[in-house]
C-alpha cells in the first residue's frame, strides 16, 4: 500500500503529460491523496518489497516511525503548495514527479534507490530553479548538484564495496565503521551542497530569489526537509557517524556568513533566501554537535526545522507574490508574514521560541557552548532585519501610478493558516514535539529499523 | 590500468569545471567526470579472466563479473543524459537572454539590467 506514495504521483504526472492543464488541477487532489493514505490507511511500521525481492536482495520501502511523520510534514507543504501557489499549467507534472520522488526518498531503504530519488529531486529543481528567466543561477545549480550527485554515486557504490549490499539497514549491519568513513564523507559533501550550507550552498541565494511563488517554497521547504531526513536516516539510523567536527565547524560559519549577508540585501528575495541558508545551518549544526545520540538535542532540531520550513514557506509565498509591494492594501499579507518573522526570530508564544529554548536548554545540557553563543547572535541579526523589513513592509510609500498586486484567496488562506499553525504551537508545543520526540527517540535505533526490514528477509 | 584512466578522466573534468568560463566547456567538463565515474564503476565489478553475467549454456555460472556495477552504470547513464538535456535546455534560454554562454560577459549583461 505504501508504494502508492509514490506510484500515484508518478503514474498522474505521465498521464498528464499531454494534458498540463490537467496536471495543474490533479496534483492537489493527488497530495490530498497522499495526505489521507497515510492518516488514514497506512501505520508505522511497514515494509513493502519491490518485485517481491526479500530485504537485503531487493529494493525496500519502509515506513516506520522516522518516515511517517516526514511523510505526513513533506506531504502537508506540497498540498498548501498546490493550492497557494501560481505557475505555468506545464509546471504541474513536473510537481507530481517531484511529489513522487520526495515521498520515495522518504520510503527508500536501498542506497542506489536514494541515489536515483535525489536525481529526480535534482531535475526537477533544476527547472524549477529556471522559471522567471533565471536560467543562469540554473545552471550553477546544476553544476552544483550534478557534481554533488556524482560524489553520492560514488559513496554509495563505495558502500557496497565495502558492506557487499546496497541495503541501507544490512550495510549498518555488516559495515565496520572505519571502512566507510569514505562513503560516509562522500555522501555528507553531497549532501551539504543540497543543504545549502555554505560555501557549498553558494547556489541557493540566486534560485531562491528567483520571485516565484514555487521555486523556494518547493526548494527551501520540502526538499531541505526530505534531505534532512536522508543525512539523519544515514547518519544516526544506520551509520557509525562521521566524525562530526569539520560539519560542525563548516555550519557554525556558513550560520554567521549567511546571517550577515541577510542583513546586507537589498532585496526581500535573497534576504530570505540567506535566512534560509542559516536556518539549515543551524539544523546541520545542531545535529552535528557532536552530542550524538542525545535524544533531546535531536528533538529540539526538528521542532527547529518545523518551524524554518514553515515560516520560511510564508516568506517565500508572500514574496512571490507582493515582491516588495506593501501590505496596506494586503493585510492578511502582512500579518502572515509578521507571524513567521517573529516565530523565526524566536518571539515567546511561537513555534520559534519552543525551539530556540529547547534547542538552546538541549545543547547547554550538553556541555556545547559555542552553538548556542552563535545562535543568539545569529538571532540579533536576524531581529534586526526581520524588523526593518516588516517596517519597511507595512508603511512602505506605495505610489498609486504602479500595478496593484495581492495574493489570490488560497494562498491568503494557506499562509494565514500556516502562520496560525505557528502561533498555536507556540502556546501547546506539545502538538509537534510528541512527533519530534518520537523521531528522535527511533532515529538512534538501529536494532529495531534492521528487524523491521529484515523481518522476512535474510 | 583502468582506474588510472577513470581518475585521469575525473581530474580533466574538475579542471574543466573549475577554470572554464564558458559554460558549455563546464557542461563537457561534467560530462567527462560523469563518464570517469561510469568507468569507476564498471571496474568495480571486474574479474580478470571472468565471463560476461549472462545464463547460458555455454558459460560457466560461479564465474561471472560482478552485474550490479553493470546495472547501476546503466541507470547512471540514463540519469546523467537526463541532467545533460536539462543543462542544454538552460544553455539555449541562457543564450537567447544574454547573447552570450560566458560567465563574465553573463556577469556584465546582467549588471547592466540591474
Amino acid at each position: 500500500m505504501i508504494a502508492l506514495l509514490v506510484a500515484v504521483p508518478l503514474a498522474f504526472g505521465f498521464a498528464t503529460v499531454a494534458f498540463p492543464k490537467l496536471s495543474r488541477y490533479i496534483l492537489p487532489f493527488v497530495a490530498l491523496f497522499n495526505l489521507v493514505l497515510l492518516l488514514g490507511f497506512v501505520h508505522p511500521s511497514q515494509v513493502t518489497e519491490i518485485g517481491k525481492w526479500p530485504a537485503a536482495y531487493g529494493i525496500v520501502l519502509v515506513l516506520d516511525n522516522v518516515s511517517y511523520p516526514f511523510l505526513i510534514f513533506v506531504n502537508l507543504i506540497l498540498f498548501a503548495l498546490s493550492i497557494s501557489a501560481t505557475y505555468e499549467d506545464k509546471l504541474g507534472v513536473l510537481l507530481l514527479v517531484l511529489t513522487a520522488a520526495l515521498n520515495g526518498l522518504l520510503l527508500t531503504g536501498d542506497f542506489f534507490n536514494s541515489f536515483v530519488f535525489l536525481e529526480i529531486i535534482a531535475a526537477v529543481a533544476y527547472v524549477l530553479a529556471s522559471q522567471n528567466k533565471n536560467s543562469y543561477a540554473a545552471f550553477k545549480y546544476l553544476i552544483f548538484g550534478s557534481v554533488a550527485g556524482i560524489l553520492y554515486l560514488i559513496g554509495v557504490v563505495s558502500m557496497y564495496v565495502y558492506a557487499g549490499t546496497l541495503n541501507m539497514a544490512y550495510a549498518g549491519f555488516v559495515a565496520s565503521p572505519e571502512y566507510v568513513q569514505v562513503a560516509g564523507i562522500l555522501i555528507v559533501i553531497a549532501l551539504l551542497v543540497e543543504l545549502k550550507i555554505l560555501p557549498l550552498g553558494l547556489w541557493a541565494p540566486d534560485v531562491y530569489s528567483n520571485g516565484s511563488t514555487v521555486t523556494p517554497v518547493a526548494l527551501g521547504s520540502a526538499v531541505t526537509v526530505a534531505i534532512f531526513y536522508l543525512f539523519s536516516r544515514i547518519f544516526f539510523n544506520i551509520l557509525e557517524p562521521v566524525k562530526p567536527m569539520p560539519v560542525y565547524v563548516l555550519s557554525l560559519i556558513s550560520i554567521v556568513f549567511a546571517q550577515l549577508a541577510a542583513m546586507k540585501q537589498k532585496t526581500l528575495g535573497r534576504t530570505v533566501a540567506y535566512a534560509s541558508i542559516a536556518g539549515a545551518s543551524t539544523v546541520m549544526a545542531v545535529l552535528s554537535s557532536g552530542a550524538l545520540g542525545v535524544e533531546k538535542i535531536a528533538s529540539a532540531a526538528y521542532l527547529y526545522l518545523f518551524n524554518e520550513a514553515i515560516s520560511m514557506f510564508i516568506l517565500f509565498t508572500i514574496y512571490g507574490y507582493l515582491n516588495h509591494k506593501g501590505f496596506k492594501n494586503n493585510s492578511v499579507a502582512g500579518i502572515a508574514f509578521s507571524l513567521a518573522s517573529i516565530s523565526l526570530i524566536g518571539f515567546p508564544l511561537t513555534a520559534g521560541f519552543w525551539a530556540k529554548i529547547n534547542l538552546l536548554t538541549a545543547l547547554f545540557e550538553a556541555g556545547d557552548y559555542i552553538l548556542p553563543a552563535i545562535l543568539l547572535v545569529a538571532t540579533v541579526i536576524e531581529a534586526g532585519y526581520l524588523i526593518k523589513w516588516n517596517v519597511e513592509l507595512w508603511y512602505v510609500d506605495d505610489d498609486s501610478e504602479t500595478e496593484e498586486m495581492e495574493l489570490p484567496f488560497g494562498a491568503q488562506v494557506v499562509v494565514l493558516l500556516f502562520a496560525l499553525a505557528l502561533v498555536i504551537v507556540g502556546f501547546m508545543p506539545d502538538l509537534v514535539t510528541a512527533y519530534t520526540d518520537k523521531i528522535a527517540s527511533h532515529i538512534f535505533d538501529f536494532k529495531t529499523y534492521f528487524d523491521t526490514i529484515m523481518k522476512g528477509g535474510m | 590500468m583502468i582506474y588510472y584512466i577513470a581518475f585521469i578522466l575525473f581530474g580533466i573534468g574538475l579542471y574543466g569545471i573549475v577554470s572554464q568560463k564558458n559554460l558549455f566547456k563546464q557542461l563537457v567538463s561534467l560530462t567527462i567526470i560523469d563518464t570517469a565515474v561510469n568507468i569507476f564503476i564498471v571496474s568495480l565489478g571486474y574479474l580478470h579472466g571472468a565471463e560476461a553475467p549472462i545464463y547460458s549454456s555455454v558459460t560457466p555460472l560461479a564465474n561471472f563479473v560482478d552485474p550490479l556495477p553493470q546495472a547501476l552504470v546503466l541507470t547512471a547513464i540514463v540519469i546523467g543524459v537526463g541532467t545533460l538535456a536539462v543543462a542544454s535546455m538552460l544553455l539555449i534560454h541562457i543564450h537567447e537572454e544574454y547573447g552570450s554562454v560566458d560567465a563574465d560577459e553573463i556577469r556584465a549583461a546582467k549588471e547592466v539590467i540591474e
